[in-house]
């Protein structure tokens, strides 16, 4: 009975020790540097990382914002590579960073153009950085977005992570998280992208905005093109990552401006004997008419204008895919499909073969079954 | 009331499975070319067959009845042969529970405290185990099965929410490297399932059929081996391929809304099951030592056992070269394959000429 009271005291006593939560080892909040953004650039002696970091006095306080009239604070750090540069962040600023909070990783256009895996690698080994947050290239240094000022009252970030998100909700732009940048990268066939994100002057307010401009390729790591907005959305389309968004298009009738409820792709290659392939891409698009320009004033939107609008959705769509095939596929050599992968999977023994001269040998047919569900609030 | 150191064969394959599945969380791939990502989708279906193949050695010694222990055999031949054979159980024991401890806290300090000084929470986690292994096998059981709900909950939780972004083209067909590497393949996930052994001295505590419920662990842990690599594959392709902890990495892409990295809460199960299978390592190996030590050591078996368990975990802690190389170095399958096959088998074979031996003198 002695010896178990004995033991009791002992085990509470070290209870005691593990209940206790302030120590020289443990980081309160307030010590902590919370970064929101991060940009990369190359510079001649290395790379600079530029950092935007929540002001935690002026976020705290509510709608007061510091005297810049923000809630971030922009902090630059340069060395060799960016595990060096960022290894200085606790001496200048006496806090410990903390990245997983980090909405959005920019690199800027010449680090793209020399190779990413480097400077990538520090976020995908370092335990409190997040292998799920957006990447995307600056139009030309990534300190400029990550410096601008977006003139509102929430961090910069969040105004970019947001175009970046929407950018997908929209089907304008490839959002793309860094572990499924780095899974592209790796496999050696696909082709790795990230949308290209700029800073434009705002028209009536003395403040910036984000916008995308497009799409950047890569290849083994490094920048390879760029391409516009609308082969953006035409990759979107055959990436089956297009979530909603707006089409235009001209019918018979009127030309009208479509709301895409919902988009499946679906990819099944054939691999024939002779070593050619074929691709047959599927695409069911279902839309709802939102807006109607009758070529005539007198035509109301019944059942034939459905039909026109599905027709000319249809075409549009097709016109559209064909185009960004043409130009990614055949021309740039850019297997957004990821063909050499599906192919690998069914005919994993002809894969290697069919991979090194996939864009000669590959026929792609690509089917659009387009459906008008509504016709706006009226409905048929 | 049931004795607790018997229990039911569902809880008692509970606690092998809780027990288990912390090697496959924590699971490294020291060898990429041993353990092809394309293979890991079928790999339940040799895994099955080799788990029946290994086990065979261990269901001649339990007999038909199931009643009989390693050690009802080798007392049979000759008490230093038990003192021997239990040595060994005992060395396997420590060397498991050891081995545990080292990989729980290279993937603590590599995922969530990064270059910190975990040895006193090691060592606090080997005191908890020493307390559970005291409290005896039926409570474990009734633990364990608390676990496993919860791992099934939160491996189903991190499946469904990262269901969205499975990608088809992100896996790798089977059988690239040849049938004979995926039986290799098979053969290392079993190797890897030391606990087999504990049914050598467990089983005559077992209410129910060892055999079926064995058969049903096989089946049920293969498939989870098979669907948690396909879905990490599936999802992360070739950049889960290169993360140290597979699964873990996983866990930090899942989100439902606005509620997101939710590997903190799981890592805690985690914790849990690490616990369970230290706890159950030390408690098994206490059954081992009590055969082998000339004193009957009684409850302080675990506190001794924990000793050698410490030591051998300060040796490989924070060395992760030395440990990949012993990783590598099969010494794993070594001991899975003396204490699982290659004593059973002696034991029972050197029992049979024994009794032939007898029976054909008298």
């Amino acid at each position: 009975m002695k010896r178990k009271a004995v033991c009791m005291i002992l085990a509470l006593t070290a209870l005691l020790t593990a209940l206790s939560g302030c120590g020289p080892q443990s980081v309160e909040l307030s010590d902590r540097l919370i970064v929101e953004a991060i940009g990369i650039d190359k510079t001649d002696a290395g790379v600079l990382v530029t950092l935007q970091a929540l002001d935690t006095h002026a976020a705290g306080a509510g709608s007061d914002p510091n005297e810049q009239g923000q809630v971030t604070r922009l902090y630059r750090f340069s060395g060799e590579s960016v595990g060096q540069a960022l290894s200085g962040v606790r001496a200048a600023t006496g806090l410990t960073p903390l990245y997983s909070q980090a909405r959005v990783l920019l690199f800027g256009r010449s680090l793209a153009e020399a190779g990413l895996a480097e400077a990538l690698d520090f976020f995908l080994r370092v335990c409190n950085a997040r292998s799920d947050i957006l990447i995307a290239m600056a139009e030309s240094a990534a300190e400029d977005p990550v410096a601008a000022d977006f003139g509102a009252t929430v961090p910069g970030a969040v105004i970019m992570e947001d175009v970046l998100n929407g950018s997908l909700r929209d089907g304008m732009g490839a959002a793309v998280k860094l572990y499924d940048f780095m899974n592209l990268t790796y496999t050696g066939t696909d082709t790795a992208f990230c949308p290209v994100i700029g800073i434009r002057e705002q028209a009536l307010e003395d403040a910036q905005k984000p916008v995308l401009q497009g799409t950047a390729f890569f290849e083994n790591g490094r920048l390879a093109f760029t391409a516009g907005e609308d082969l953006t959305r035409g990759m979107l389309f055959l990436k089956d990552r297009v979530e909603t968004g707006a089409i235009r298009a001209a019918g018979e009738n009127g030309t009208y401006t479509m709301r895409i409820i919902s988009s499946e792709t679906k990819i099944s290659p054939t691999l024939y004997e002779n070593g050619r392939a074929n691709a047959r891409i599927r695409v069911k698009t279902v839309c709802d008419i939102t807006e109607f320009t009758p070529k005539d004033d007198a035509c109301r939107l019944g059942e034939a204008e459905a039909a026109d609008a599905a027709a000319a959705g249809k075409a549009w769509l097709e016109a559209l895919l064909n185009d960004t095939l043409s130009v990614l596929f055949y021309e740039k050599h850019a297997d957004i499909c990821r063909l050499a992968r599906l192919v690998n999977l069914k005919y994993p023994r002809l894969a290697a073969a069919y991979a090194e001269r996939m864009f000669e040998a590959t026929d792609i047919t690509a089917e659009v079954e387009f459906t008008v569900r509504r016709t706006g609030k009226e409905g048929i | 009331m049931r004795d607790k150191g018997s229990v039911s064969a569902a809880q008692f394959f509970c606690v092998l499975f809780v027990s288990r599945i912390i090697a496959l969380f924590t699971f490294i791939i020291t060898d990429a070319a041993a353990y092809p990502a394309g293979d890991r989708g079928i790999v339940f279906l040799p895994f099955i067959l080799a788990g029946v193949l290994c086990a065979v050695p261990v269901l001649l010694v339990l007999g038909r009845k199931e009643d009989r222990t390693l050690f009802t055999l080798t007392e049979r031949l000759s008490p230093a042969v038990t003192k021997g054979a239990a040595l060994i159980y005992t060395a396997g024991a420590v060397w498991s529970a050891a081995v545990s401890a080292v990989r729980f806290e290279l993937f603590m300090s590599t995922v969530m405290y990064t270059e910190a000084f975990l040895t006193p929470l090691i060592a606090l986690m080997l005191g908890a185990a020493v307390l559970i292994a005291a409290r005896g096998l039926e409570p474990m059981g009734r633990m364990s099965v608390g676990v496993l709900a919860l791992i099934a909950v939160s491996l189903a939780y991190v499946g469904a929410t990262t269901a969205g972004e499975f990608e088809l083209a992100n896996l790798e067909p089977p059988l690239q490297s040849g049938v004979g590497t995926l039986l290799k393949e098979a053969f290392f996930a079993v190797a890897r399932t030391s606990e087999l052994a504990t049914m050598l001295i467990l089983a005559p505590r077992i209410h129910g059929s060892v055999k079926k419920g064995y058969l049903l662990w096989l089946a049920l842990f293969g498939l989870t081996i098979s669907a948690v690599f396909t879905v990490i594959l599936g999802v992360t392709g070739a950049y889960g391929e290169r993360q140290m902890f597979q699964l873990y990495s996983l866990t930090v892409l899942s989100r439902i809304g606005v509620i997101e990295r939710l590997d903190s809460l799981i890592c805690a199960i985690w914790v849990l099951c690490s616990l369970t299978r230290l706890a159950f390592h030390l408690y098994v190996g206490a059954l081992y030592l009590e055969k082998c030590a000339p004193v009957k050591p009684g409850a302080k078996a675990y506190i001794l056992l924990s000793l050698p368990v410490f030591g051998l975990y300060l040796l490989f802690s924070g060395k992760i070269v030395r440990f990949a190389d012993v990783l590598r170095s099969g010494a794993n399958e070594a001991v899975f394959s003396v204490l699982l096959i290659g004593i059973p088998l002696a034991v029972w074979a050197a029992e049979k000429i024994k009794y032939r031996k007898r029976r054909a003198a008298a």
